[in-house]
C-alpha cells in the first residue's frame, strides 16, 4: 500500500518559487492500478518521482508499505526499493554495457533473491525475447527495449510498479503490445501499478485515475 | 567491496573498456607510470654508479688514514669480513738524480694497491698513458710527470730515494687516490712497499701518513665500518665516500635535471589527460548509476561497481607501466653505457615502487573525485536530467590533484626549485588559459549580437560563446598540451643547445697553481709566446678558518666527516672586484666600488649551508699568524663545471692584499701545445699543473649522451601531450554528436556542419597556440635561467610553429574526430541518447 500525505513540492525559477506539487494526499490499495493523467507540467512525474522515494517532498510523507520513505536517507530508501519497487521509463533506460540478460539478472541480484540467470532467461523468454538474450540494448528495437525494461521490472516481482509513460516513445502498435503485456503481468503478479500517461486509452486500463493540474489533484 | 558489486563491475568492464575513455585512461596513466620507473630507475643506478666511481676516485671503498701505524688487528678485522685490503704509506722527501733535488711526496704501496680503479703510465711526462692494475715492482720507481720533467729523467735511470737507489720504470701519468687536487702541488714519486725500509727514510718523529685501503661489498664495508665507528678519533680516522669528482657530477646532475623535467612533465600531462576523461567517463556513467539506485543498489554497491572498473583499470595501467618503464631504463642506460667508467649497476627496485605510487597517487589526485561524483548520482535523474549529481566543488577536486602532483614531483626530483617551476608555471599557464577562454566566450558573445545574417563560421562561433564551461575547459586542455609540445622542442633543441655551447672550444682544460707573484709577469710572457691568450691570474691566501660569530670553531661542531674536513682544512681566500661570470649571488648582493677594502666575505651557497653560514655572520681567519674577522656579505651560487678558476670565498680588493698569496690561473691549451707544461715546470720549478682535459671530454661526452636521454625521455613527453589533446578532443565529441545530429536533422549541409566545427576548434587552437607559446617561451626561459643557470633566448619559430600549429592543428584533429559523426544517421544518433 502507498500513502502519500500533504505532498509539497517546490523548485526556485527564475521568475520565483514554482509550486509542482500542492497539498496532495493519496492512498493506492494494494494490487490497485492508478493512472496519474494530466497536461504537461501538471506535476505528474513529479509525484511519481515522490511516491517512488526518488526524490523527496518539501513537506509531507510517504509511506510505502507502512514504512514512511520521507524518514529515510537516501541509502534506505534504496534498500527499501530493492526487490519491492519496480520501474518502467519512457525512455527504457537499459544499462548501455550489460546484456539484455545481464540487465534482468542485476535487478533480481540487487533484490538479492537466488537463481539470477535462469529467473532473467523465463523473464525474457515470458516476454518474448528468447532469441535476443545477448543483445545489447543498441542492438534492440524501442519495443523490444521496453520488454527487457518489463521484464527487469517485473523480474524480482515487486509489490509495486511505476511507470512513466511506458509507451511513449513507441509507435501505436508497439506501445498496445507493450501495454497488454504490462497489464497482463501486473494481473499475474497482483502488482500495485502507479502509471503516469498522456494516453487515454492506457490510462482507461488502470481500476483508478487522477487527473493532476497546477499541482493539485483535480478528480 | 562486496563481491556481488565487484562482479558486475567486471561485466561492465569488458564494455567500458570498448568506449575508449577507460583505455585513454589506462594509457595516461601507463605514461606517467613508465616514465617516472624509466628515470627513477636509470637515476639510481647512475647515483650508484657514482658512489662506486667515488670509491676509486679513493683506491678503495672505505679509507682508514692515521699518522701512526694502522694496527694489523684492524687489517685482520677487515680481512675477516671477507674484505680486500691494502696499504699505503705518505710522506715528503727529497729525491735525487745526479744534481738535481726535488722535494717529493712519496707514495710507498704494497702489490693489492689500488684496490678501486686504476694508475696510468705513459714512458714520457705528460704521455696520455696506459692503464695499470698494479704498482711498480720492487726495486723500480714511476715519477709523474713533474717529478720527471724537473729531474729531466726517462725510463730506465736511476733515482736516489734515501740511502737507496732505485729504477725508474714508467712515468707516473694518474693515480686514483690522488685526484686534480689544487693542495697537493709537490711532485710525487710512487715505489714499493717493500723497498721503503732500506731507503731508511722512516724514522721516529717522520710526518708518515699511512692508509689502509678496504674494499668489497656494500655490506660488508657496512658491517666492518659499524665496527670501527666507537675507535679513537685520535688514532685514526676514516674517509667516506667523497665526491671527488665534482665537476662530473654537475654535469651528471644537470642532465638529470633534463630527465626529471620530461618525466615530471609527462605526470602533469597525464594528470591532466587523466581528469578530463575520468570527468567524461563519469558524466557518462550518471544515467546508469541513477537507474542502479532505482533498482534499490545503496551507494556502497556503486562503489563497488565503479570501484572495481577503476581499481583494475589502475591496476593494469600501472602494471603495464612499470613494466614498459623498466624497459625503458634499460635503454637509457645502454645510451649511457661506459659513460661513467664503470658498468651501471642492477637497477634497484625503488624505481618500481616510486612508478606504482605515482599510478596511484595521479589516480587518486585526478580520477576519484569525479569518479566518487558518480555513487552520489541521485535516482531523480531518471526523471529530470537537471538532478546532475554533480554537487561536489570542481576547485576541490583541482586542489586534491594539484596537491598531489606536486608532493610527487618534489618526492620524485627531491628539486624544490624544479618542482617549484613547474608546477607553479604549469598552473599559471591552466590559470591563463581558463581565464582567456572565459574572456573569448565574452568577446564573441558581444561580436555576435551586432550581427544577424547566419553562416558556418558564425554557428561555430555561437557554439563555443554558449559552452562557457567547456570552451575554457578545451582551451585549457588544448593549452597544455599545446604549450608542453612545445617545451618539449625548446628544451630538446635550443636548451640543449645553450648547454652544449656554455662548454665552448675555449674551455680552460689546464690549471696552473702556487704561481709566485714575480712569477706572473714573465710567465704571462712565456704563454703569449707560445700563442696562447695572456692569462687571467686569479690570487689565493692560505688562510685556516677559527671563529664564526666569535665563537671559536671546533671539529666536533660538525658531525658529517666531509663537513668536518672542509672545516678545519685550510681555505683558499680570493679576491675579486667583479662577479665571475658563472657565479650567481642568491642572497644579499654584489659588492660595489664603496665596499672596496672592507672586511667582507662572499661564500659559496654549498659550502655555506653545510657550514651553519648565514648572511651577516663574522667568520674569524688566521693568515700567516694574523688573525682577519669577515663579514659575510653575500652567498654565490657556482656553476663548477664551467671550468673557471673559482673560489669558495671571495674578499672585495683592498682586503687581503698584505697578506702571502700564490695565483692560480686557468689555460685553454690547443692540440699542438702539449709540450707546453713540460717547459712550464722547467722554467718555474715551484709551479704546479692539473690538467683537466680528460674531466672535460667527459663532461662533453654527459652532455651527449644526455641530450640523446633526454631526446628518449621526450618520447614519453610526446605520447602524454597527445593522449591529453586526444582526451580533450574525444570529451567534446560525445557532446557534439547530437548538436551535429540535431543540425543534419533540421537540413544543414555537411560543408555548413563541417564549416562550422572548423571554425570552432581552429579558433579554439589559434587562442591555446598563442598563449601556449608564451607559456612554453616562459617556461624555457625560466628553466633555463633558474634551474639550469644557461643563457637562452627563444626563437622565432617557437611563436610560428605554437600558434599556426595550434590553430591548423586542433582544428584539423577536432574535424578529423567529428567526421564519423557525419556519417551517421541523426535518427540514430537522436535516438539512442533520447
Amino acid at each position: 500500500m502507498i500513502r502519500a500525505r500533504e505532498l509539497v513540492k517546490q523548485v526556485s525559477s527564475p521568475e520565483g518559487t514554482l509550486t509542482i506539487i500542492n497539498h496532495v494526499s493519496l492512498e493506492i490499495a494494494r494490487g490497485q492500478s492508478l493512472a496519474l493523467v494530466g497536461a504537461s507540467g501538471s506535476g505528474k512525474t513529479t509525484l511519481l518521482g515522490l511516491l517512488a522515494g526518488l526524490d523527496l517532498p518539501d513537506s509531507g510523507q510517504v509511506w510505502l508499505d507502512d514504512r514512511e520513505l520521507t524518514a529515510m536517507n537516501e541509502d534506505q530508501r534504496a534498500a527499501t526499493r530493492a526487490g519491492r519497487v519496480g520501474f518502467v521509463f519512457q525512455s527504457f533506460h537499459l544499462l548501455p554495457n550489460l546484456t539484455a540478460l545481464e540487465n534482468v539478472m542485476l535487478a533480481i541480484g540487487l533484490a538479492g533473491q537466488p537463481e539470477p540467470k535462469a529467473r532473467a532467461r523465463q523473464w525474457l523468454t515470458d516476454v518474448g525475447l528468447s532469441h535476443r538474450l545477448t543483445h545489447y540494448p543498441h542492438q534492440l528495437s524501442g519495443g523490444e527495449q521496453q520488454r527487457v525494461a518489463l521484464a527487469r521490472a517485473f523480474a524480482p516481482e515487486p509489490g509495486v510498479l511505476f511507470a512513466d509513460e511506458p509507451t511513449g516513445n513507441l509507435d501505436q502498435a508497439t506501445g498496445q503490445r507493450v501495454a497488454e503485456l504490462m497489464f497482463d503481468l501486473n494481473r499475474r503478479l497482483g502488482t500495485t501499478l502507479v502509471l503516469v500517461t498522456h494516453d487515454a486509452t492506457l490510462a482507461g486500463h488502470c481500476d483508478r485515475q487522477l487527473m493532476l493540474d497546477g499541482g493539485r489533484i483535480n478528480a | 567491496m562486496n563481491m556481488f558489486a565487484a562482479g558486475w563491475g567486471m561485466r561492465m568492464l569488458a564494455q567500458d573498456w570498448r568506449s575508449g575513455e577507460l583505455r585513454l585512461l589506462a594509457l595516461a596513466l601507463v605514461i606517467a607510470v613508465a616514465s617516472i620507473t624509466a628515470v627513477g630507475g636509470f637515476s639510481d643506478r647512475i647515483n650508484l654508479a657514482f658512489a662506486q666511481q667515488a670509491g676509486q676516485s679513493m683506491g678503495g671503498d672505505l679509507v682508514i688514514r692515521s699518522s701512526q701505524p694502522i694496527p694489523p688487528a684492524l687489517e685482520k678485522q677487515a680481512v675477516q669480513y671477507d674484505l680486500a685490503t691494502a696499504r699505503t704509506l705518505t710522506f715528503p722527501s727529497v729525491v735525487r738524480r745526479e744534481d738535481q733535488t726535488v722535494l717529493a711526496t712519496i707514495y710507498a704501496v704494497d702489490d693489492n694497491y689500488p684496490l678501486r680503479g686504476d694508475l696510468r703510465t705513459a714512458t714520457q711526462a705528460f704521455g696520455h698513458g696506459q692503464s695499470r692494475q698494479h704498482g711498480p715492482a720492487r726495486g723500480t720507481v714511476w715519477a709523474d710527470s713533474r717529478l720527471a720533467s724537473l729531474l729531466q729523467t726517462n725510463p730506465g735511470d736511476s733515482i736516489a730515494v734515501g740511502a737507496s737507489e732505485l729504477s725508474q720504470d714508467q712515468v707516473l701519468i694518474s693515480q686514483p687516490d690522488g685526484g686534480a687536487s689544487f693542495f697537493a702541488v709537490a711532485p710525487r714519486l710512487l715505489m714499493h712497499l717493500d723497498d721503503l725500509a732500506a731507503t731508511e727514510l722512516i724514522q721516529p718523529g717522520s710526518r708518515v701518513r699511512y692508509r689502509l685501503l678496504v674494499a668489497g661489498e656494500a655490506g660488508n664495508i657496512d658491517r666492518f665500518r659499524q665496527q670501527l665507528a666507537p675507535g679513537p678519533e685520535d688514532q685514526y680516522q676514516l674517509e667516506s665516500l667523497e665526491e671527488r669528482q665534482p665537476e662530473l657530477r654537475a654535469a651528471m646532475h644537470r642532465g638529470e635535471q633534463f630527465l626529471h623535467l620530461a618525466a615530471l612533465v609527462s605526470v602533469i600531462l597525464a594528470g591532466a589527460a587523466i581528469a578530463v576523461t575520468a570527468r567524461q567517463y563519469s558524466r557518462r556513467q550518471l544515467d546508469a548509476a541513477a537507474v542502479l539506485r532505482c533498482m534499490g543498489a545503496s551507494r556502497k554497491t556503486l562503489l563497488g561497481m565503479h570501484g572495481s572498473v577503476i581499481a583494475l583499470t589502475a591496476l593494469a595501467g600501472c602494471a603495464t607501466g612499470v613494466i614498459a618503464g623498466y624497459l625503458a631504463q634499460s635503454g637509457l642506460a645502454a645510451i649511457a653505457a661506459d659513460l661513467i667508467g664503470t658498468p651501471l649497476p642492477a637497477p634497484g627496485a625503488g624505481a618500481v615502487l616510486t612508478g606504482s605510487l605515482t599510478g596511484i597517487l595521479l589516480f587518486a589526485g585526478f580520477a576519484l573525485p569525479p569518479l566518487l561524483e558518480v555513487t552520489r548520482t541521485p535516482p531523480g535523474r531518471v526523471l529530470r536530467r537537471e538532478h546532475s549529481g554533480h554537487h561536489w566543488r570542481p576547485a576541490l577536486a583541482a586542489v586534491l590533484a594539484i596537491t598531489a602532483t606536486i608532493a610527487l614531483m618534489y618526492w620524485h626530483t627531491g628539486d624544490a626549485q624544479l618542482t617549484l617551476w613547474v608546477g607553479a608555471g604549469t598552473l599559471l599557464a591552466g590559470g591563463l588559459l581558463a581565464l582567456a577562454g572565459i574572456l573569448l566566450v565574452g568577446l564573441l558573445d558581444v561580436t555576435l549580437r551586432r550581427g544577424s545574417h547566419t553562416s558556418a563560421w558564425r554557428h561555430g562561433l555561437a557554439n563555443l560563446a554558449r559552452r562557457r564551461g567547456e570552451t575554457a575547459l578545451l582551451l585549457t586542455g588544448f593549452g597544455l598540451g599545446i604549450s608542453v609540445l612545445l617545451l618539449l622542442g625548446v628544451v630538446r633543441n635550443d636548451l640543449l643547445g645553450a648547454w652544449e655551447a656554455s662548454l665552448g672550444e675555449d674551455t680552460p682544460n689546464l690549471f696552473l697553481v702556487n704561481i709566485q707573484a714575480h712569477e706572473r709577469e714573465p710567465l704571462s710572457e712565456l704563454l703569449v709566446e707560445a700563442g696562447v691568450v695572456e692569462p687571467e691570474f686569479h690570487p689565493m691566501v692560505r688562510a685556516r678558518w677559527h671563529s664564526h660569530n666569535q665563537r671559536p670553531v671546533r671539529a666536533d661542531d660538525f658531525e658529517e666527516g666531509r663537513t668536518r674536513r672542509m672545516a678545519m682544512r685550510e681555505f683558499n681566500l680570493s679576491w675579486a672586484a667583479g662577479l665571475p661570470a658563472d657565479n650567481r649571488v642568491i642572497d644579499g648582493q654584489w659588492w660595489d666600488e664603496d665596499s672596496h677594502g672592507q672586511p667582507l666575505l662572499s661564500v659559496d651557497e654549498d659550502l655555506a649551508r653545510r657550514l651553519g653560514i648565514s648572511r651577516g655572520d663574522t667568520l674569524g681567519f688566521e693568515i700567516a699568524g694574523e688573525h682577519l674577522q669577515l663579514e659575510v656579505d653575500n652567498l654565490r651560487e657556482i656553476r663548477w663545471d664551467s671550468f673557471n678558476a673559482n673560489f669558495f670565498t671571495l674578499t672585495p680588493p683592498g682586503v687581503l692584499e698584505d697578506y702571502p698569496a700564490t695565483w692560480i690561473s686557468a689555460l685553454n691549451l690547443g692540440p699542438d701545445q702539449q709540450a707546453l707544461p713540460a717547459q712550464l715546470i722547467q722554467a718555474f720549478p715551484s709551479l704546479g699543473t692539473i690538467d683537466v682535459a680528460a674531466i672535460i671530454a667527459q663532461v662533453r661526452e654527459v652532455i651527449e649522451r644526455v641530450s640523446l636521454s633526454v631526446q628518449y625521455v621526450f618520447l614519453f613527453t610526446l605520447l602524454a601531450g597527445m593522449v591529453v589533446l586526444l582526451a580533450t578532443i574525444q570529451a567534446s565529441r560525445e557532446q557534439r554528436r547530437r548538436e551535429v545530429a540535431l543540425m543534419r536533422a533540421l537540413g544543414a549541409r555537411r560543408a555548413t556542419v563541417l564549416g562550422a566545427m572548423a571554425t570552432e576548434f581552429a579558433l579554439l587552437g589559434l587562442v591555446a597556440g598563442i598563449i601556449a607559446t608564451l607559456a612554453a617561451w616562459a617556461a624555457g626561459w625560466l628553466i633555463a635561467r633558474e634551474v639550469m643557470e644557461l643563457a637562452y633566448l627563444p626563437g622565432a619559430g617557437v611563436f610560428i610553429t605554437g600558434i599556426l600549429g595550434g590553430a591548423l592543428g586542433i582544428g584539423l584533429a577536432g574535424l578529423l574526430a567529428i567526421r564519423p559523426v557525419l556519417s551517421q544517421s541523426p535518427m540514430r544518433v537522436l535516438g539512442s541518447s533520447a
